[in-house]
């Protein structure tokens, strides 16, 4: 007993007697999730506002007479003259490696009912992104793991590339892809990596999402083994939008604390559109002037601040970097909206889906024409450089031919070369879903492709042409992959390998 | 009922008329409801109501409310309203009130500001986290 009362005795021993000051006010006005609080002198801009019942708000609109707050979480037991209270805190959420593998909303609640996270550190959702000074120039690539983007739209570590077309054209498809590849970089670096191995660390941010979609995505990536290097932040259909609006903050948080660690670090945001509908409705709600499209006048802010985030740092600055894979929606394809010309207009290049093109049967349906990477070739290995720094224009020229090509019969030796060669490639660029495949697999089909190994193959066959090498090429081609791995470029010893390799795989075909 | 930005300037600039001193002086806001009912102007109520509101808000600048759970003493009053004096840069003026919601301890109110070191602001955080 004398124990008992001892712990207690310490207990009240170590409490504080000062007292504490905060600031208040009495809700005037609460609808649609945004609450207008009279008095609240002394509250700052974003700050975090305490109502009754653990709930929380921030500071958005500071007048005059009064403060608007946006509230997160449920605000149906909050009423008129209740009393709200300022915390003298940012909002933050927790970040580090205890929140991989696991599924948060978006303040860094866990919601996977997997147990409280254990973080250690708090960034704040709001930063300043990093100057000019602490920046490098972005040269180390980002594998996706599709042939079509490594080869022809390559991305590197701390580029901003955006994924934009209709809806079902298959944009989170690319980013999960994504996500697969760098797991499976990991695990494999894991083994046989070297020291100067940096794994990427994933974060998918889902706005807006219908809950069965993000039931599905947080499946796929189970049954990769990838979730294990994922932080997934979950901002569903269902949620506030106060939450659709801050989930993209919380995750790029989240991404900046393993860039500012010296780690490399990959984040999809799915999708700003939504972040930026739910942006509206908070303005709109606010009673803050709409200007076109009756989005607020700092939408362009919004996504800009978000996406300035994402950089390469130099070395003095750690090293690290965060990859930003915004995604937008578009309408019936058009690339000029609002939104869709401002992401553009932000990020460093676009990927374009096209919905025509999923519906031929092209998946990943890119359009090359209008897709772009504004670093290029500075992110590609010198590998994959050499085999594929020419199919962008041999499939432009095939594009403009394919109009001919039902005049076959009466066509020239170098169009129909032309147009069976672009053929070939577009059937060699088709990949299934949740499929993505290693960068030094991507050179052999490439080597192999652009060496006329394929004209002899019916076009109709060549995706099945590309399975079965890319199949031969993992059980009987594992030395010339390791050595273009280990390389990075095809030397002369490498490309005779490669060539043995190939003509060994053509004659089991061709049998 | 909400005033629109012509009312509200019109009210800020009565509660400026009705202080003296830097302080609200009952014969002045007198003055001023005799002027307003002799020449009434439009939308009278809705500038009475933001007058009115104005009003306690500028008396809560320098009227302390001093919310209690058990006795307090006169010293722990004059140390409150010394403090309360010296962080303002006024006079201030002290009502008492017995709330044995707080349990034990104190809460002052000025303005907006709340200063509170009473036992049930201190149990609130856990009585939340147990719901």
């Amino acid at each position: 007993m004398s124990e008992i009362a001892e712990l207690i005795q310490s207990e009240i021993n170590k409490l504080s007697t000062s007292s504490v000051k905060t600031n208040v006010g009495n809700i005037t006005m609460i609808a649609d999730g945004v609450a207008k609080v009279d008095g609240l002198s002394k509250a700052m801009f974003n700050e975090m506002v305490e109502f009754p019942g653990g709930v929380f708000g921030i500071a958005l609109n500071l007048e005059e007479d009064e403060v608007g707050c946006v509230i997160l979480g449920d605000y149906s037991q909050l009423k008129e003259g209740d009393e709200a209270r300022t915390t003298g805190k940012l909002l933050s959420v927790p970040v580090g490696k205890e929140l991989l593998g696991r599924v948060v909303d978006a303040i860094g609640k866990p919601i996977d009912g997997k147990g409280p996270i254990d973080a250690k550190e708090q960034y704040p959702i709001e930063k300043i992104a990093p100057g000019i000074i602490p920046r490098q120039s972005v040269d180390q690539p980002l594998q996706t793991g599709i042939l079509s983007i490594d080869s022809m739209i390559p991305i590197g570590r701390g580029q901003r590339e955006l994924i934009i077309g209709d809806r079902s054209t298959g944009k989170t498809t690319i980013a999960i892809d994504t996500i697969i590849n760098q797991a499976n970089i990991n695990r494999q670096g894991e083994l046989n990596g070297g020291p100067d191995f940096r794994p990427v660390y994933s974060i998918y941010v889902a706005v807006g999402q219908k809950n069965a979609n993000i039931a599905r995505t947080i499946k796929a990536l189970e049954e990769a083994d990838a979730l294990k290097y994922t932080i997934i932040v979950s901002a569903p259909a269902a949620d506030n939008p106060a939450n659709q609006y801050l989930a993209p903050f919380a995750g790029a948080s989240m991404g900046e604390w393993f860039m500012s660690n010296g780690m490399d670090a990959l984040i999809v945001y799915d999708d700003l559109s939504k972040q930026a509908v739910a942006y509206r409705q908070i303005s709109l709600v606010l009673k803050r002037p709409s200007g076109r499209e009756a989005y607020p006048g700092d939408v362009f802010y919004l996504h800009s601040r978000l996406l300035e985030r994402s950089a390469r740092l130099n070395k003095d600055n750690g090293g690290g970097s965060l990859t930003a894979l915004p995604i937008i929606e578009t309408q019936m394809g058009d690339v000029s909206g609002y939104i869709p010309t401002n992401v553009i207009s932000i990020t460093d290049g676009q990927i374009f889906l096209e919905t025509d093109l999923f519906n031929q049967g092209i998946r990943p349906a890119i359009s090359v024409g209008l897709s772009v990477s504004r670093v290029g070739s500075a992110a590609q290995i010198k590998a994959i450089k050499k085999v594929a720094g020419k199919v962008k224009l041999q499939l432009a020229q095939y594009r403009e031919l394919a109009a001919f090509s039902q005049f076959e019969s009466d066509l020239d030796a170098k169009t129909k070369a032309t147009l069976d060669r672009g053929a070939r490639v577009v059937e060699t660029f088709k990949q299934p879903a949740y499929s993505p495949i290693p960068v030094e697999i991507q050179v052999g089909l490439m080597w192999a492709v652009q060496n006329n190994f394929f004209d002899s193959i019916p076009a109709d066959r060549a995706t099945e042409a590309v399975s079965s090498l890319k199949e031969h090429f993992i059980t009987r081609g594992t030395e010339v992959t390791e050595a273009i791995l280990k390389e990075k470029s095809i030397t002369e010893d490498i490309e005779k390998d490669l060539r043995a390799t190939v003509e060994e795989w053509k004659r089991t075909w061709g049998e | 009922m909400a005033a629109d930005k012509q009312t509200r300037d019109l009210a800020k600039k009565l509660v400026m008329f009705s202080m003296d001193n830097g302080e609200i002086s009952a014969d002045k806001v007198k003055e001023v409801l005799g002027a307003l009912s002799a020449q009434p102007p439009r939308k009278l109520k809705k500038l009475l109501v933001c007058y009115q509101k104005l009003i306690e808000r500028e008396i809560d600048k320098y009227t302390a409310q001093v919310e209690h759970a058990g006795p307090l003493s006169q010293d722990a009053l004059d140390a409150v309203k010394s403090f309360l004096e010296e962080n303002s840069g006024r006079k201030i003026s002290i009502q008492t009130q017995e709330n044995p919601d707080l349990l034990a301890g104190i809460r002052v109110s000025l303005g907006d500001d709340v200063y509170e070191d009473s036992a049930a602001f201190r149990l609130r955080p856990l009585a939340e986290k147990a719901i």
